[in-house]
């Protein structure tokens, strides 16, 4: 047992509607300066309102280079750079990393390179020439956010890309917490970015969130509704004993952070803010926080009518009896809603407001709405000196975020033992697959030696060089499961709720209201829901009109907010999307999260779907195998960077050691130990090395304890290309070393590459009794994954 | 044996007015039913629905059960939801209007019946080839109902403020004072309403505070007649007016109760027969636009020479200030916005059929959540 | 059937059949049109739409109809009948949205 690990914060970078200095922020939030004004970079006249906190005078060269701002060519990725340059540099980093290992990155997007997008769909438009190429098909994805920071500051440990939407960055500053506190790194560059764009700001308008003029957050009558905004925030994390030694500037202590799952609604948040309500708690006890001890708390704060009164109830009866004491305002007052930035923006407000003793005020303020009962800080800035405050952040699909942060030297958990890490096992399956809808199904394909890649028939691949594709069977999804609504979801959402039932049910866990708080989620998800339907009704319309419906839905965590609502999921919840692989970035939080005592039980996932737009942007870039090559999938090596498709959904149930046994579920596998790591790259080439998968796999190795040449199998997800000879060059090399060399299996070749979901197909598979002679089951097992995109992850299990 | 609710007695020492039907005696009303309509349509009222049928049923086997005998999607419905749907015979006719409450792994089923309560009760046991574990409440829990556009403070103050955040179609258990109150968020008025199921034993004690905080915000004990025209200008189902009568879901428009996927449920061929073939009969609204002879059931409906409806069930809306009347329309004339003629004993009366609901109910301009 | 009473259903029953057509595609309802009375509740009770479900109805309505629902106005969605009452209120005349769109394309 060592001790608990203190977060020193060293560093912070704001670019922001109310100044991109920590000085010029501060300033503005004790001067009640509003950054909210008429918006310039397009036109709102189809709106509801012209007004939002955009930042016309940002100036990308003011921090980066003009070959940085070339390479990484999307707004957000400009407002992220800038803003951790600068928090880099306040921390006395400014030479930059040099690859370390032990540095990591957690950072949030809610719209990622949706700029990108939707220059793509005006060209497909004709409103703007051109088509796709390769660069853009990576600027749009949001593992571009994590490669763009780990290339500029030259950072080679564990990336986390959170997309839980508004609730996206808040959620980044926890997991890099998480990863200091795993001893997955030393240091982390935590925050999030996000740029204002048409597409965000016509479906906010179209179902009618955004106020007709000025958001007036918890007060006035009948006007609500919110401003959108733009900007980026990161800290930079580090241990408190280290930042003491090297005698760094400490702003302040994270003290912790709470996760939870409203499990209600695809937008509106649950009106009793029960879910917010348990992030918050989650935050305040995991920190040895009482709610006395609080001087403030920043809530979400957006203005809605939906938000700011549930969100009231919630803080209500967070703080009980002291809850007309505890002073709460919203910073979106003066910024309007970030998106994905909102969470790190308002937590940075709180943070320096505090260290200057001073309360920020909510802007706009006249009468309180009805049901808001709590001292908002009307308008003006308030003398108080105080030592924690509490950020909460509330998102679509029911994700919510809060987090804990005191003054330097101020944790109330200073000198006390980490509790001590948890043994994490696995004990459910489940997946939704190109060879059928349930893990007996995958299993039987593979054992035939079948292949389930066949012709593309769910739209037309006339014009494409590639048509075949591993796609799921298609059902009647209305009789697939009759206790869930999945015909009502995306076919993301769909394929990931279906295998997370599965995983439930083969452990026998039943969610109920009773233990519901208890059983939460991270899903791992590389592209998203489908975005062609929302894309093409503004960007084909001339009045930018969305198609609501499909706009609810878009973000990435809205596969787990459907999920979790149709399964009763109400505790820890989570989305990485850092790419190929985000399976594996998911089990690997998962893991942590239960080591750390977030949850003792997780449905782990990750869902991918082809549709048509993602497969012809590939095969315009060249990025499939051709017609030739696909019937031939794994027994060719195809040229770099081609695959052929597949896609689906895989849940594992994890749950810790105790947990398990207490509630008699029989236990598959033990996760022993896993290395996440990134190789630094330039945007377009392809930055897969040796040492980048060799060095994941010593660290798990090194974690987990165990003797490499116990290792019965190696479990793979490779590509089919010649890109993968990065991959097995490292496997090959490490066991080299100690002259063994275990068999490896993949699922891959028969059922396609599913970025995100084919590294879980394999654990599920293997789970469930993939086995033959060589693979010389049970036993440990290596999992590995490796992206051309530098992300790179290894993990030891053993296998009852 | 004719089933008397546990407040029987209080209700008579109240000078209730009673009714007797499908084996129960319940309260008609204590006041003339135009004072009941108003007490119910701008404050609050509280009415005694104890003779509702009450099941209960315990774990997940048991919304399986439950899913093979009711039309809609039991097997989906989520923790602290209801879902309204009904009860049928082999062939496809009404027997039940029915809530079915999810209150954490508790399923209640609640039904308001055109039949006797035996009928129910040997349908699920003889349905029950599981021998799914179940109680039949109706002797032991008394049922209450407050609907208004007031309801919702007196939910407040009985049961506190996070009641208020109920959805409609929800349930919760009350159980703090030891009351054991499964309480319902429901009402087929367009009020808001709430139903509670109490234990017998203390149903008298709920009653008599219930009551006085109904009387506090200017509401009233009321007695069950006033439903037939709050249900009827509210274009809400009744089973106990149209249901009886007509007993086919589908020319009552009761689709939506309906889980056309599913693979079984009572009287499900009949139901899908009489889909397929289509309908040529379908309830429609009308309102009198004039006065004269009142319509009665039978009066018919024409359009010049051609009888094209025959009045089903009729009632006097004040919300209207007319006669309205829910009629079996051949489809053909299945539209609203159009005149008739009703043939009463006495003469013709002109009369247009309506779109229902055809008001704002009061308690649709309150929004809850600023409470 | 008198003229005037089957001109008046031809017309009401044509719009009829485009709101429930609208409304099993946008929300992806699992009824046919016979299916849905025209009286049965929209929002709660009935088909129990919530208020993201209301907005893209009257969404769907604006743009198949050329009609604008006021916000708040709480009567119009309360069946199909109330909402099929409403366009028929409110309809720009067919011949003149007919310009509209002409005027549009130049």
């Amino acid at each position: 047992m060592t001790g608990y690990a203190r977060i020193a914060i060293t560093g912070i970078g704001v670019v922001s509607p109310i100044g991109s200095t920590i000085d010029a922020f501060l300033e503005s939030l004790s001067q009640s300066r509003c950054g909210i004004r008429p918006m310039q970079a397009f036109d709102t006249s189809p709106f509801r309102t012209n007004l939002a906190g955009e930042i016309p005078e940002f100036d990308p060269r003011d921090e980066l280079t003009d070959d940085e701002i070339a390479e990484w060519g999307d707004r957000y990725l400009w407002l992220a750079l800038s803003a951790a340059r600068m928090a880099i540099r306040d921390a006395g980093y400014s030479e930059g990393f040099s690859g370390a290992r032990t540095v990591g990155i957690a950072a949030g997007t809610c719209n990622g390179g949706l700029q990108t997008a939707e220059r793509l769909y005006r060209m497909l438009h004709g409103n703007e020439p051109g088509h796709v190429d390769e660069r853009m098909n990576i600027l749009f994805r949001y593992f571009a956010l994590g490669r763009a920071l780990s290339k500029v500051f030259a950072i080679g440990g564990p990336v986390h890309i959170v997309t839980t939407a508004c609730a996206s960055s808040t959620g980044a500053l926890g997991l890099g917490a998480d990863m200091i506190r795993s001893g997955r790194a030393d240091c982390v560059l935590a925050g999030g970015a996000d740029a204002l764009c048409l597409t965000a700001y016509s479906g906010f308008s179209g179902i009618k969130a955004m106020a007709t003029g000025m958001t007036t957050p918890f007060s006035g009558a009948g006007e609500y509704g919110l401003n959108l905004g733009e900007g980026a925030a990161f800290w930079i994390l580090e241990h408190f004993d280290g930042a003491i030694a090297r005698q760094a500037r400490i702003y302040g202590e994270l003290l912790d952070y709470g996760l939870s799952a409203d499990a209600y609604h695809v937008t509106a948040p649950d009106p009793q803010g029960a879910g917010t309500l348990r992030a918050m708690r989650s935050a305040l006890e995991r920190s040895g926080i009482t709610p006395a001890e609080l001087g403030y708390i920043n809530p979400h704060g957006t203005g809605t009518e939906a938000n700011d009164r549930s969100e009231s109830r919630a803080i209500e009866k967070l703080l009980g009896d002291s809850s007309l004491t505890v002073p709460v305002s919203s910073s979106k007052s003066f910024f309007g809603h970030c998106l994905g930035a909102a969470g790190i923006l308002e937590a940075t407000a709180s943070l320096l407001s505090m260290r200057a003793g001073v309360i920020p005020p909510t802007l706009n303020f006249t009468d309180p709405r009805p049901g808001c009962r709590l001292d908002y800080v009307p308008n003006q800035a308030r003398p108080a000196q105080y030592r924690a405050f509490l950020s909460n952040s509330m998102a679509f699909g029911g994700n919510n975020a809060a987090v804990c942060v005191s003054l330097a030297g101020e944790s109330p958990r200073n000198g006390t033992a980490a509790s001590e890490r948890r043994r994490v096992v696995i004990t459910g399956t489940g997946a939704v697959s190109p060879f059928g809808l349930d893990p007996a199904a995958l299993l039987t394909g593979l054992a035939t030696d079948r292949s389930a890649i066949r012709p593309i028939d769910r739209f037309s691949t006339d014009h494409c060089a590639s048509h075949r594709a591993g796609l799921v069977p298609q059902t009647d999804w209305k009789r697939a499961d009759r206790r869930m609504n999945l015909q009502d979801l995306e076919p993301l959402s769909r394929y990931a709720t279906l295998a997370a039932r599965q995983a439930l049910d083969s452990a026998n866990l039943r969610v109920t209201p009773r233990n519901c708080d208890a059983v939460g989620m991270i899903l791992g998800v590389c592209v998203g829901p489908n975005e062609e339907v929302l894309m093409n009704s503004v960007w084909g319309s001339p009045d930018h009109t969305p198609d609501l419906g499909k706009f609810s839905v878009i973000v990435a965590n809205s596969v787990s907010g459907c999920a979790s609502k149709e399964l009763f999921l109400k505790g820890y919840n989570t989305v990485l999307s850092p790419g190929h692989h985000a399976g594996m970035a998911a089990l690997i939080q998962t893991q942590d999260a239960i080591e750390l005592g977030h949850c003792n039980s997780i449905v782990c996932g990750a869902s991918d779907e082809l549709f048509a737009r993602y497969f012809y942007n590939y095969d315009t870039v060249g990025y499939l195998a051709r017609a030739c090559d696909e019937i031939r999938y794994g027994e060719v090596l195809l040229p770099a960077r081609q695959r052929v498709l597949g896609e689906g959904a895989a849940a594992l149930l994890v749950e810790s050691h105790a947990t398990a046994i207490e509630s008699g579920h029989a236990i598959l596998a033990e996760i022993l130990g896993s290395g996440m790591i990134h190789d630094p790259g330039p945007l377009l080439e392809g930055c897969q090395s040796e040492a980048g998968l060799l060095a994941a796999i010593e660290i798990a190795y090194a974690r987990s304890g165990v003797d490499p040449r116990r290792t019965q199998c190696i479990l793979r997800a490779p590509q089919g290309n010649a890109d993968d000879r990065f991959e097995l060059g490292a496997i090959e090399h490490f066991f080299d070393r100690f002259g063994v060399h275990p068999s490896r299996r993949t699922t891959v070749f028969q059922t396609g590459y599913a970025e995100s979901v084919s590294v879980l197909f394999n654990v599920v598979a293997m789970l469930n009794g993939w086995r033959d002679e060589a693979m010389r089951l049970p036993g440990h097992v290596l999992v590995t994954a490796s992206t051309l995109m530098g992300y790179h992850y290894a993990m030891i299990m053993e296998v009852l | 044996m004719t089933y008397r609710s546990p407040l029987h007695d209080l209700s008579v020492s109240r000078n209730a007015v009673l009714t007797s039907r499908d084996g129960f005696t319940a309260v008609s009303r204590y006041r003339p039913l135009e004072d009941e309509y108003r007490t119910i349509r701008e404050a609050v009222g509280m009415t005694d629905f104890s003779h509702f049928q009450k099941f209960c049923f315990r774990g997940e086997e048991a919304l399986y059960f439950l899913d093979e005998i009711l039309p809609a999607n039991i097997a989906n419905i989520r923790y602290g939801r209801v879902i309204h749907t009904f009860l049928a015979d082999d062939d496809g006719n009404l027997l039940s209007d029915v809530y079915v409450a999810n209150q954490d792994d508790t399923i209640w089923m609640i039904c308001e019946s055109c039949v006797e309560t035996a009928v129910i009760e040997q349908r699920l046991a003889a349905a029950n080839s599981h021998r799914i574990p179940y109680d039949h409440l109706t002797d032991s829990f008394a049922a209450f109902s407050i609907d208004g556009p007031q309801a919702w403070a007196v939910a407040r103050e009985m049961f506190g403020p996070d009641v208020l955040g109920m959805p409609y179609l929800s349930v919760e258990l009350h159980d703090e004072s030891g009351d054991g109150i499964v309480l319902l968020r429901t009402g087929k008025t367009s009020e808001f309403g709430y139903l509670m199921l109490v234990p017998v034993a203390r149903c008298r004690d709920v009653y008599e505070r219930l009551l006085a905080l109904t009387e506090t915000r200017s509401g009233a004990a009321c007695g069950i007649d006033v439903f037939d025209i709050l249900k009827l200008d509210g274009r809400f189902f009744n089973i106990n007016q149209e249901g009886r009568i007509v007993r086919d879901p589908l020319t009552l428009g009761l689709q939506w109760m309906i889980d056309f996927q599913k693979d079984t449920y009572h009287g499900k061929s009949a139901i899908d027969r009489r889909r397929e073939s289509g309908l040529t009969r379908k309830i429609i609204g009308l309102k009198a636009l004039a006065a004269g002879t009142p319509m009665n059931r039978d009066t018919r409906i024409v359009s010049g020479e051609e009888t094209v409806a025959e009045v089903v069930t009729v009632g006097y809306s004040q919300a209207l200030d007319t006669q309205m009347a829910l009629a079996l329309f051949d489809i053909r004339y299945a539209y609203s916005g159009l005149e008739f003629i009703a043939q009463t004993e006495t003469g013709n009366v002109p009369v247009q059929t309506v779109s229902l609901p055809p008001f704002i109910p009061r308690s649709l301009t309150i929004k809850l959540d600023e409470m | 059937m008198n003229a005037s009473i089957e001109n008046r259903i031809a017309t009401r029953s044509a719009v009829i059949s485009r709101v429930k057509r609208d409304l099993i595609q946008r929300l992806s309802l699992s009824y046919t049109e016979e299916d849905l009375h025209e009286d049965a509740s929209l929002i709660g009770s009935g088909l129990g739409l919530d208020s993201l479900d209301a907005l893209e109805i009257i969404l769907g309505i604006e743009q198949e109809f050329r009609v604008k629902i006021e916000e708040g106005n709480i009567s119009v969605l309360r069946s199909i009948n109330t909402i099929v009452d409403y366009i028929l209120e409110n309809q720009t005349h067919p011949a003149a949205s007919a310009q509209v769109t002409e005027g549009g394309t130049r």
